[in-house]
């Protein structure tokens, strides 16, 4: 179903894409001295959600107290927090001026839409809990740390690839 | 008026809010213009059918990295200012295998799920959710497997510091290496005649964009050439104006011993500061309190010094600086988490000194056995 009625277009040329994001990147290290995330932002979420359902649970673990103890600023006065809700908007916008705003499950031809959802579902579980340990995802780890040739940043990006193209194989009936 | 910014202070916290939702709103806005909101097209790099991934990935990073060097070297950015993600290699190494295997699985990232969702694509929205359950599952099981998550932990080290290679030869490296891996796509795209001929990289744009990262690798040259070597100092100045070095195992002891007449100052970036210091170690850019005190022994990240630093310390305090032999990369390593493997069970006495000093700081020493103490239980939040 269409949301908007606009014919979609092309996707842009991905070197422009790539130069257009690059700049991002590069605005975020001028004006912050910091790179782009994703994962840090959900972080902060998911253990603001914790802390409201059990929150002595909460307190006695490191990891959520890493994000709660926010310098006396509720754990949602963040700056990731921000800028993923940032992230919802211009990815709308950028959908509606392109006429792609349109309600679907996108998958390859040979698999149903619930064995698709089904493994979007693994797939962010299985993303979630790596980017944790290492500190970061394909925008906070890869693409930050690759622009600052930070060398964890560079260890996971080309172990993400070998982990995804060693897995392609299995999961080939989903996408081709 | 020098970047980073809000490092230096021209705004403050609300105003950094702001800013967040601004280049958010660009980060989402050319991932979707340039089709990472698409399962397919992203997963569609992993079967070589679709190489969106890379040629948007690689032409970022070598653009941000060529702008971040070019503005530090001309002046207008302190590098060492930008926060640069720490290393912990074997837990990313193993991450990053985990991480991919999810991305082939799932389709999409953390930051491109968010696109996919907004755009009205229920998977993206199943990927976030299932994003925030492997987050949460990860929460529970943290105190349960700390030793792992910190092992070989190098703190923010670069490729640079690692091979040892100047700054601006890792930069004309990966650049070059980006350019190489465009030009083998571009063949074997036409090669296959299977993207369409929009997304390849024409010859025009191939070469303007190899005229810029060229432009912009030569400004960096010219810069660098302009301004002389690199500002760390030999060692024959350094010993000329410092009064000595001490090493972080000494420094630690003498901390325990209270034997402390000197004042310790933190010369790294006011959130490295933030996030974990030497105890009792001051920041230089505020009031020193420093009376009855009779040296002053300075750090900064990797034991890495600049002449004027040394300067500012003398200028503000009038004391003898001391500073310590491979900054806070040392002391993580050599007190705060020792590999005590090394040492023979027989030695117990030195041993033991170093497992109490370890955790006399906080830190866990690393040991052949298991059942390591559970005062680990600082996870830090991610930089980004």
């Amino acid at each position: 179903m269409k949301l908007f009625q606009r014919a979609a277009k092309m996707y842009s040329n991905p070197f422009l894409a790539g130069v257009g994001l690059g700049l991002t990147l590069l605005a975020a290290f001028v004006i912050m001295g910091q790179g782009l995330g994703a994962s840090g932002g959900y972080t902060s979420l998911v253990s603001s959600a914790v802390d409201l359902v059990a929150p002595q649970h909460a307190q006695n673990n490191g990891m959520y107290m890493a994000y709660l103890d926010n310098f006396g600023r509720s754990p949602l006065n963040d700056w990731v927090v921000f800028e993923i809700f940032g992230i919802l908007i211009g990815g709308f916008i950028s959908g509606l001026l392109s006429g792609r705003l349109k309600s679907e499950v996108v998958k390859g031809p040979r698999i149903s839409t619930g064995g698709r959802l089904i493994l979007a579902f693994c797939g962010g579980v299985l993303m979630g809990f790596a980017a944790k340990i290492a500190r970061g995802c394909t925008s906070g780890l890869a693409l930050t740390g690759g622009a600052l040739l930070s060398a964890g940043g560079w260890v996971f990006m080309i172990s993400l690839f070998i982990g995804a193209f060693a897995m392609a194989y299995f999961v080939r009936r989903q996408w081709i | 008026m020098i970047a980073p910014y809000y490092k230096y202070g021209y705004f403050g916290q609300d105003a950094a809010l702001l800013i967040a939702i601004l280049i958010g709103f660009f980060f989402g806005f050319f991932l979707e213009r340039g089709g990472l909101g698409n399962a397919r097209k992203l997963a569609g790099q992993f079967y070589l059918k679709d190489f969106t991934v890379i040629k948007v990935m690689f032409t970022a990073i070598i653009t941000a990295m060529i702008g971040l060097n070019v503005l530090d070297a001309v002046g207008l950015l302190d590098l060492s200012r930008v926060y640069v993600n720490p290393a912990y290699l074997i837990p990313q190494l193993t991450a990053g295998v985990l991480f991919g295997a999810g991305f082939v699985i799932g389709g999409l990232c953390p930051g491109t799920s968010l696109v996919a969702a907004a755009t009205g694509k229920l998977d993206g929205l199943v990927t976030l959710a299932g994003i925030l359950c492997g987050i949460f599952v990860f929460g529970e099981l943290f105190d349960s497997f700390t030793g792992f998550l910190y092992m070989s932990s190098y703190g923010q080290i670069t490729l640079a510091q690692i091979s040892g290679l100047p700054q601006v030869i890792m930069v004309i490296l990966v650049t070059v290496a980006a350019i190489v891996i465009f030009v083998l796509i571009a063949k074997y795209e036409t090669k296959k005649e299977q993207t369409a001929v929009t997304q390849r990289l024409k010859s025009t744009q191939g070469r303007v964009l190899a005229y810029a990262a060229g432009v912009g690798l030569t400004v960096l040259i010219l810069a660098q050439w302009i301004a002389g070597p690199d500002e760390a100092l030999t060692e024959q100045e350094m010993s000329t104006q410092l009064q000595g070095m001490i090493t972080a195992e000494e420094l630690a002891t003498r901390l325990m011993r209270k034997d402390d007449d000197f004042v310790i100052l933190d010369l790294r970036s006011p959130r490295q500061y933030r996030v974990y210091h030497i105890p009792g170690a001051q920041e230089l850019t505020g009031d020193i309190a420093f009376e009855d005190k009779t040296s002053a022994i300075i750090y900064t990240q990797f034991g890495e010094l600049h002449p004027d630093m040394i300067g500012k310390v003398k200028e503000k305090t009038g004391l003898p600086v001391y500073y310590l032999e491979g900054g806070m990369n040392a002391w993580v390593r050599q007190v705060l988490y020792p590999d005590l493997t090394n040492i023979s069970a027989a030695d117990k006495r030195a041993l033991n000194r170093r497992k109490i000093m370890s955790m006399y700081f906080g830190g866990y020493p690393k040991t052949g056995a298991t059942g390591e103490s559970d005062m680990v239980k600082k996870y830090k939040r991610e930089g980004c």
